[in-house]
């Protein structure tokens, strides 16, 4: 199969310029666009959207640096950190405290630090793979999801606020 | 795809949600995460250390309806059980009991992992009470992420 980087063509890195990348699938797009093309080239759009959304997420974009370097990701780093997991833990009950008590604030608050975070975590992913330390990239990765489930609840509890 | 009664009703209407104190030190607790999908489990015990029988249960899950199942099922199951017993607990118990898809055994891992870890928690407390040596604790190679409340 071929990876995302193959697929649209670009170099197979973690800092890929974003812009560029968004108009290259625009150019792609228009060339295997199944209205345009023969029914066969559906299969082929298809693939390319696939290959376009994991560009554009971190964490699939770093873990598809990983597989193109021939990484394995199965068995992916256990988070053994109990300080890690008990940061998380209390994150994840500050959250659901600020939900049940409707805090806006509070949520916002939470959600802007666990952003930061991410995005500190995102910095340091880009730096070990640019090092090719596989083993720090990986541990970088499992520690963004966290965050990011974090992060999904935030959308979740935002949308609960909107239809109040 | 449809999920079994057991595993809506656990998830519907968790057993044993709660805290323990974590410095009592009859309680042990274990706090694991899954890497996969950013979920946290807390499973803590009260065992009684004269007969080891396993006399409460609490847990804390934040993750999707088959992690919360089946904390709430290990929660259930390891009441009444001696500290012996439990260890023994496999999540296959727990996958077969709720009939979790296959994409969901991680979450029964996850349970059955954080028995062991609050096991091995209360095991080393009652280590120390005797005065014996705790285990060194596993050495860290990363700076830890700060996070502040």
């Amino acid at each position: 199969m071929r990876s995302p980087f193959d697929i649209l063509g670009v170099e197979a890195r973690f800092d890929l310029d974003q812009v560029a990348l968004e108009k290259r699938f625009r150019d792609l797009s228009r060339e295997v666009h199944p209205d345009r093309s023969r029914r066969a080239e559906l299969g082929a759009s298809i693939d390319l959207n696939a290959a376009y959304r994991t560009l554009k997420d971190d964490l699939a974009r770093g873990r598809a640096v990983l597989e193109a370097r021939g990484v394995p990701m199965q068995g992916e780093e256990r988070e053994n950190d109990p300080a890690f997991l008990m940061a998380i833990m209390e994150l994840r009950e500050a959250l659901g405290d600020a939900r049940a008590a409707r805090d806006v604030a509070k949520v916002e608050a939470l959600a802007a630090q666990v952003a930061d975070t991410y995005a500190a975590s995102c910095r340091a992913l880009a730096a070990s793979l640019e090092a090719h330390d596989h083993g720090a990239a990986r541990r970088h990765l499992g520690r963004m999801r966290y965050y990011r489930r974090f992060l999904d609840e935030v959308d979740v509890i935002r949308e609960e606020n909107e239809l109040a | 795809m449809a999920y079994s009664d057991k595993l809506i009703d656990h998830y519907e209407q968790p057993r044993n949600v709660g805290t323990l104190d974590k410095e009592d030190p009859n309680v042990g607790s274990g706090l694991v995460g899954a890497p996969a999908c950013g979920d946290v489990m807390r499973l803590q015990i009260k065992v009684n250390p004269e007969t080891q029988i396993i006399e409460d249960a609490k847990f804390k899950t934040f993750g999707c309806g088959s992690a919360i199942a089946s904390s709430s099922l290990a929660t259930e199951w390891v009441k009444g059980k001696t500290v012996e017993e439990a260890m023994a607990l496999k999540n296959t118990d727990i996958v077969k009991e709720l009939n979790l898809p296959p994409v969901k055994i991680h979450c029964s891992v996850l349970a059955e992992d954080a028995i062991k870890s609050a096991i091995a928690d209360f095991r080393k407390k009652q280590a120390v009470a005797r005065g014996e040596a705790p285990e060194a604790a596993a050495p860290n190679d990363e700076t830890i992420v700060p996070l502040t409340k």
